[in-house]
């Protein structure tokens, strides 16, 4: 028998099984805003568990100075 | 006592030469290996900083991974404080998960020192 309601979508690191990495600057950069926001997750669809990871390691990455905080001079 | 792995990043100064970075950062490896087992280290290459610390604008980072008792991590906190030429530094609990894949999968954009300095003898200029 069919399943009623929606098909589950995997996050993107689930996909992919992958775990978020500070040092990752390039995985990153796809979970930001052009400002340097985190990206909500009903934007990114990224589930409860890897979006705590995630956020965890842009602020790593920013304290290392990899993302920034602010980006000021947008072009 | 159990040991746990942890991670390191360092900033070194950028417009330091080469062989002065080298030393500095073997200086590090010696430390960590006075307090734990230093597992490996990585030149991350040198990156444009997102933001400038210390007027500075590019930094050389280096990845160390040891492993370690609950009190390497504070004299490692202390002894990296207390150096000079370090621009900013991370030490954190190495995530398995992450740390046993090869770091060459990292996207990291290594820009080469002459362009460095370029850059820094034509803002030295305006």
């Amino acid at each position: 028998m069919y399943k009623r309601g929606k098909s589950k979508r995997l996050c993107w690191f689930e996909q992919n099984s992958v775990e978020p990495d500070y040092k990752d600057e390039k995985m990153l950069q796809n979970f930001i805003t052009e400002r340097g926001k985190i990206l909500p997750r009903r934007i990114s669809g990224v589930c409860s568990k890897h979006q705590k990871a995630l956020a965890r390691a842009i602020k790593r990455a920013r304290f290392l100075a990899i993302l920034p905080f602010v980006a000021e001079n947008l072009k | 006592m159990s040991k746990r792995t942890y991670e390191a990043v360092v900033i070194f100064d950028s417009s330091l030469p080469d062989e002065k970075i080298k030393k500095e950062c073997g200086e590090v490896e010696d430390f960590i290996k006075s307090i734990g087992e230093l597992e490996k280290t990585q030149e991350m290459g040198r990156k444009n900083l997102a933001y400038p610390i210390k007027r500075k604008k590019t930094g050389v980072y280096y990845l160390y991974v040891f492993k370690g008792e609950g009190d390497a991590t504070a004299k490692l906190n202390k002894y990296l404080k207390i150096k000079d030429n370090i621009l900013r530094f991370l030490i954190v609990v190495a995530n398995p998960k992450v740390s046993n894949k090869p770091i060459s999968e990292v996207a990291y954009k290594s820009i080469p020192k002459e362009q460095v300095e370029y850059e820094q003898l034509k803002e030295e200029g305006e």
